[in-house]
């Protein structure tokens, strides 16, 4: 699958298609609509990491921060903990495309490195809230599935890009 | 002068166009930095328990649990399409099995019924006082758990059906956990594996008291025991009923590893496969104070 970072985004890209994407992954991810499938992947992380690294100017952060809070209130989390999670990786992809688009597969890949590193702080955070190390396998085969589907994310996200709507 | 006045104005752009873009990228920067700040101070908020961040949640979760209903869809249908399949393929066999079944219960209601009057009619002679019969309340889950670092489910029944906060929440193999915040349609449940559970619990046979204490993994961790405790891999843990949430003697599961000091239990209940769940009510039950 080609995961160049060369590919022509249309930037003009409705906020209709941005936003109902984010809140789409965040609601799929919330009701697990593929809860008969073995391994259940997250989604809500690939369609940001897509919109943030391709469309950024579109794309408010306060609206991240808002849909943060959003998967909070609807996951029962704690306040703040994926709108922290959202925000940074909002901010480093934001602040690092040429790193990013730097060569054919650097966007999976720095996609992989940086959802384990928002995850591993999240972890932090949360160890230290509660006082004692918390389970991390969980969190750790979400991040390997939704790197595994982040391909296919990024193909579908594309080609809804370049509908005109 | 025409010359001049452009070849002044191309200078001036770039530099304009520059000065701009670094004050796009502080900005950006600074307001990145405000709302990770906003964040973090929800996270503390949100961790004190502050009343407004429960209201918050509720809000959200009435709002959006017809959503979560009409999400899980899919997922029941594909449930009912292999539960029909195998109904099919086997329901001859079924309709035997429930046939002979039907005949047992038959006669276990006519020994209840016998049972119930005797028990009525000793109570009596006794002057046993009576405990008051709790409300139960059914719920579908319309969200699982699934959340790398949450562990709670949402259920269809809300304060409209009698759900409060702090009930303890069991099935027929055992507990799950208890209510935590109540909407009107739809209740949030704290599940025992979650990281802020932690559940008053007796060992069996060894009687010792312990807290069984979630850190979202599968397994939770019991902790408190006595300091020679003689807890063995196959010990049955029930709640011990104290602390006042949960009922003494519901089946919690069963200790699967000792380590260094360190026990992991394996739940009675399959919490990653839940479909109906039963809440006991603070509230009583009319029907059953009537019956006795």
């Amino acid at each position: 699958m080609r995961l160049a970072s060369s590919f022509s985004i249309n930037k003009q890209v409705s906020q209709f298609k941005i936003w109902g994407t984010l809140f789409g992954a965040i609601l799929l991810d919330q009701f697990h609509v593929f809860r008969f499938l073995p391994v259940e992947p997250l989604f809500t992380m690939p369609v940001l990491y897509f919109w943030s690294l391709y469309v950024r100017d579109s794309f408010p952060i306060y609206g991240v921060f808002l849909a943060g809070i959003f998967d909070d209130a609807l996951s029962g989390a704690l306040f703040g903990q994926s709108a922290l999670k959202f925000l940074l990786l909002y901010g480093i992809v934001t602040n690092q495309r040429k790193l990013i688009l730097f060569g054919r597969n650097t966007v999976w890949a720095m996609f992989f490195i940086l959802m384990m590193g928002v995850t591993l702080l999240e972890w932090l955070i949360l160890s230290l809230f509660y006082g004692h190390w918390i389970g991390i396998e969980d969190p750790f085969i979400g991040i390997l599935i939704s790197g595994l589907i982040y391909p296919l994310v990024q193909r579908g996200l594309r080609w809804l890009n370049q509908l005109n709507f | 002068m025409e010359n001049r006045g452009s070849s002044r104005f191309h200078v001036r752009k770039p530099f304009l166009k520059k000065i701009n873009a670094t004050f796009h990228n502080y900005r950006n920067l600074i307001l990145l930095g405000f709302f990770c700040f906003l964040s973090i101070f929800s996270l503390v908020v949100s961790y004190t328990n502050f009343e407004m961040s429960r209201k918050v949640r509720v809000f959200v979760m009435d709002t959006t649990g017809t959503l979560a209903d009409a999400a899980g869809a899919p997922n029941r249908l594909v449930d009912q399409a292999i539960q029909g399949a195998q109904d099919w393929a086997f329901a001859y066999r079924r309709v035997q099995e429930l046939s002979r079944e039907n005949k047992q219960l038959r006669d276990y209601l006519t020994r209840m019924r016998v049972l119930r009057e005797e028990n009525k009619n000793l109570k009596k002679l006794l002057k046993v006082t009576e405990r008051n019969p709790r409300k139960i309340v059914g719920g579908k889950v319309i969200v699982y758990p699934g959340r790398p670092f949450v562990k709670s489910i949402l259920i269809d029944s809300g304060a409209a059906e009698g759900m409060e906060t702090h009930l303890p929440v069991i099935t027929e193999e055992g507990l799950v956990g208890r209510t935590l915040e109540v909407a009107d349609h739809t209740t949030r449940i704290l599940l025992l594996t979650d990281l802020n559970s932690k559940i008053p619990v007796i060992v069996k046979p060894i009687n010792e008291q312990a807290i069984l204490v979630g850190d979202n993994t599968e397994m939770p961790r019991l902790k408190y025991l006595p300091y020679e405790s003689k807890i063995q891999p196959g010990h049955v843990i029930e709640t011990s009923g104290r602390g006042g949430i949960f009922p003494a003697g519901v089946l919690v599961g069963v200790v699967e590893s000792v380590s260094d000091g360190k026990v992991r239990i394996k739940t009675a209940v399959d919490l990653e496969a839940l479909s109906f769940v039963t809440v006991v009510s603070s509230s009583l039950d009319p029907q059953l104070m009537q019956s006795g």
